[in-house]
């Protein structure tokens, strides 16, 4: 598996690096209006709150990562996209071909990608929560926005909620890849999904944001809301990470490679 | 000598297409061995299922006596170019080679070597993209002997290759041959491996239609006697003494084709010169190598 992670590991170096560097500049795009904004972005602690999430509460202990577990729907987008390109382009591309020949165990081979690629994210939501944290240590002072109940354990606490969030808006963009085959395809089916469909969803049931994916994964980022806690978040996203899992492993394990 | 391949009635369907039928096939350790039929004959499919990227629908095959059922058990000892070369277009083709091998577990040394071998050094650092076919093709062949290994397969492996690289990519499958290890090279031509392959293995439509070395493909080659008038207006009348002689006389445009009287022409010529015709031409005709792999596929020449 070690090959495996190494292998995709260079292989998708460029692309991950873009979606770092999107995933940090969504942050300083979403610290700059909680900071500058004013009451603009409304009260937090909402969790599913539309595109951008819940707006945090800057003033509590994790107030620091507010840029953060705000900005969880848009680092699950690049998320699902980064997952996305790395499982459906070598079904586009027929790379699939080679990796295949150079690791037929299939199973071993999808783990390595998978743990390079959550490498990644994880990368990723960590360079974007220091950022997060030096904007917060930065503006709060010039707002009038008290620091003193922040800490770094609180803080540390709702980076790993976030990074666990994005991992799994992650596997549901490597779901879709799987089925489809096409990074354009999954891509726009799942920020689909997060930006309208769940929304829809809300509308028609009131209890939808405390079940669907994308509310549970928002929840745990923002370390569970009024509509869903913690543990609950947790439960669910571990099922809903079963359920990916178990889907992308049986259809790569039975695919025939044709491509 | 031992077994690189065997395939024992192997069958692969797509729905209502059977990409291959039934296949049967030995193929010994060492040596070159052409995969020959036209496009859509079988030969892509088949190499999938040896390489373990497609399930056959029935049927079994082994490769270095494991089955292809479990091909993590071999693999390792396989190299493969399956139909167009497929690589990370954005990135280099060192970089593409790279990710194969720190999949497999080899050194960037060995990545020198196989630029070295198929002289696509100068271009290492160009992005794929920017590759023309014939060099992506080069890239393919780099990448399956990054393991160095005892099976080569390769799928049409002179796709978009000039003259010289044609010639380049034979030397090498020699060279390959000569130090006992097996090639299996496919080609919808006869030609592209020929001057190569000790044994054919000619498939059509998912069936076997031949395997054997190339003297024996030459046996099966038809054998004819041309002939034709002096004067155009005795070609029917020649055609009727021949076939009143007992041979296969054919008309064709201005002349008579005389099918397996290649021991007879003397015969021909008395026959005619005994009905007053005087023959501009006789000639003796023998179908070549590539005519015959044409017609056992069920193709015309020219198609």
């Amino acid at each position: 598996m070690i090959r495996s992670f190494t292998s995709e590991w260079i292989r998708f170096r460029k692309t991950a690096r873009t979606g770092i560097l999107v995933m940090i500049g969504l942050v300083v795009m979403i610290a700059l209006m909680l900071f500058l904004g004013g009451d603009s972005m409304g009260p937090g602690g909402g969790g599913h709150g539309g595109p951008l999430g819940g707006a945090a509460d800057l003033t509590a202990t994790d107030g620091a990562m507010a840029a953060l577990s705000t900005a969880i729907n848009l680092i699950g987008i690049v998320s699902i996209a980064l997952f996305a390109l790395s499982v459906a382009r070598d079904f586009e591309w027929g790379t699939i071909r080679n990796l295949l020949v150079g690791q037929p165990r299939r199973a071993i081979l999808l783990s390595g990608k998978l743990l390079a690629v959550s490498s990644y994210v994880i990368i990723g939501v960590v360079a974007a929560g220091v950022v997060a944290a030096l904007l917060a240590v930065v503006l709060a002072p010039g707002q009038d926005i008290s620091t003193e109940s922040w800490t770094l354990a609180a803080s540390l606490g709702t980076l790993g909620t976030t990074a666990m969030a994005a991992l799994l808006f992650g596997l549901v963009g490597a779901v879709l890849a799987m089925l489809t085959r096409s990074a354009a395809i999954s891509i726009t089916a799942g920020v689909a999904y997060l930006l309208v469909i769940e929304n829809l969803l809300g509308l028609a049931w009131d209890s939808a944001g405390e079940w669907l994916p994308a509310g549970v994964f928002s929840a745990l980022a923002g370390g569970g809301t009024d509509l869903v806690s913690l543990e609950k978040a947790t439960v669910l996203s571990a099922g809903y990470a079963t359920l990916a899992l178990i889907v992308m492993y049986v259809v790569f394990m039975r695919r025939d490679v044709t491509d | 000598m031992s077994l690189a391949i065997q395939i024992q009635d192997l069958t692969k369907d797509f729905g209502a297409l059977k990409a291959v039928d039934g296949l049967s096939a030995d193929i010994q350790q060492g040596g070159i061995v052409g995969l020959l039929g036209p496009n859509g004959a079988g030969k892509s499919t088949t190499i999938r299922m040896l390489l373990g990227l497609i399930q056959p629908t029935s049927g079994t095959a082994t490769v270095l006596g494991e089955s292809i059922d479990h091909p993590g058990r071999y693999i390792e000892h396989v190299g493969a170019l399956i139909e167009t070369p497929a690589f990370y277009p954005k990135l280099s083709g060192d970089t593409n080679l790279r990710t194969l091998a720190a999949l497999d577990g080899q050194s960037n040394t060995r990545i020198d070597e196989v630029l070295e071998i198929v002289k696509l050094e100068s271009r290492r650092g160009d992005r794929v993209s920017e590759y023309s076919l014939g060099m992506k093709q080069r890239l393919g062949i780099a990448a399956s002997l990054l393991r160095d290994p005892d099976i080569l397969i390769l799928d049409e492996p002179m796709n978009g290759l000039d003259p010289a690289g044609i010639v380049e990519i034979r030397t090498l499958l020699k060279d390959l041959a000569r130090q006992g290890k097996t090639v299996l090279v496919s080609s919808h031509l006869l030609s592209e491996v020929q001057t190569v392959a000790d044994q054919v293995i000619i498939i059509d439509k998912g069936h076997l239609i031949f395997q054997g070395d190339l003297s024996s493909l030459l046996e099966e080659a038809a054998h004819e006697v041309v002939i034709a008038p002096e004067d155009l207006d005795d070609l029917a009348t020649l055609e009727g003494v021949l076939e009143q002689a007992g041979y296969a006389a054919t008309l064709d445009g201005g002349e008579i084709r005389v099918a397996g009287a290649v021991d007879a022409p003397a015969m021909l010529n008395r026959l005619a010169f005994g009905n007053n015709i005087v023959l501009a031409e006789l000639r003796v005709r023998d179908e070549d190598l590539e005519a015959v792999f044409l017609r056992l596929t069920d193709r015309e020449m020219g198609l």
